[in-house]
């Protein structure tokens, strides 16, 4: 065999060698778990907290009703108002959206969310978005007595 | 001399070689480590979450519904000398109400949106939860939640 040929038969040798450790290095880089991203850690306690706050809307008397009862009535009698002749969704939309934009402020931190009401596989009948974002992390927790779940897709 | 040439070259091969694997050691070794200390932080807010949830669960600050924080419960906590750090092993815990920026006084509270219940000498980055802070408000005549959030930082956080 000439030298040149023994040259090239080097490089080739080493060509292979740098491909085997290429394809295991792919193989390891693939088979590496996903790191969980569908949650943010904050949605679900936000999610928890927000029916159970007073709003501003008092049915009968003069007790102001929670979030979870306003989103009750609003789904079940939506042409119904409150003592101050409102429209419970009226305030319901004001209550949610006063409340989202307050916990998840657009700035350094949080890029943007998307906050809905929804029952499945119909459009949902509150959603609240803002920030510009393509990538979320969120959480959803249903609401007993309705067959509505509220969800929260935020981007850090 | 063509000996000596072969030899030579084969002991840069083998050098450029090393050379190589030890560069894609360090890539490796990086990488992983990035992707370790982004699960770390994961499993810290996890566990911070799940911290803050059972913290706010407890009958010392527990208010009238699941998961709620009694305004008054913790008010009193934080002016009474009960060693709060040690039982709870935190460095630090505070419970807010989103949108009142007032810090709680003795003159102020209840109408003020911030109670500082333990804070350490050093605390890191604190984990946070929601919760709703309810209170009896005198001016409607029953309880009021507001939208809050607890801060804690230090035992399994």
């Amino acid at each position: 065999m000439k030298r040149g040929q023994e040259e090239i038969v080097g490089f080739a040798v080493l060509l292979v060698v740098l491909a085997i450790v290429g394809v295991i290095l792919l193989g390891m880089y693939l088979r590496s778990p996903v790191p969980e991203s569908s949650t943010f850690p904050e949605g679900g306690s936000f999610l928890d907290a927000l029916p159970q706050v007073t709003s501003s809307c008092a049915l009968t008397g003069d007790r102001l009703i929670s979030v979870h009862e306003l989103l009750v009535q609003c789904i079940m009698q939506p042409g119904k108002q409150c003592a101050s002749e409102e429209l419970i969704c009226t305030v319901m939309n004001n209550t949610l959206h006063s409340l989202v934009t307050q916990a998840f402020p657009i700035g350094s931190r949080i890029e943007g969310y998307r906050f809905t009401v929804s029952e499945p596989d119909t459009p949902p009948v509150v959603t609240l978005s803002a920030g510009n974002c393509t990538s979320y992390q969120g959480d959803q927790r249903f609401l007993p007595g309705t067959g509505y779940s509220l969800a929260l897709f935020v981007c850090t | 001399m063509k000996g000596q040439l072969k030899i030579q070259e084969m002991a840069f091969v083998i050098v450029a070689l090393v050379l190589l694997f030890a560069l894609i050691a360090v890539f490796f070794t990086s990488w992983r480590l990035h992707s370790v200390k982004g699960e770390v932080e994961a499993l810290q807010e996890y566990a911070g979450g799940k911290l803050v949830s059972q913290l706010v669960n407890t009958p010392e600050l527990q208010g009238s519904c699941q998961g709620c924080v009694s305004w008054d419960h913790a008010w009193v906590l934080a002016e009474g000398n009960y060693s709060l750090a040690d039982r709870w092993n935190l460095d630090y815990l505070e419970v807010q109400i989103l949108g009142v920026n007032r810090t709680c006084t003795a003159q102020q509270y209840p109408e003020c949106g911030s109670i500082t219940l333990i804070r350490g000498d050093a605390y890191g980055t604190a984990q946070r939860a929601f919760s709703a802070m309810c209170y009896w408000d005198p001016s409607i005549n029953q309880e009021r939640c507001q939208l809050g959030m607890v801060l804690a930082s230090g035992g399994k956080a």
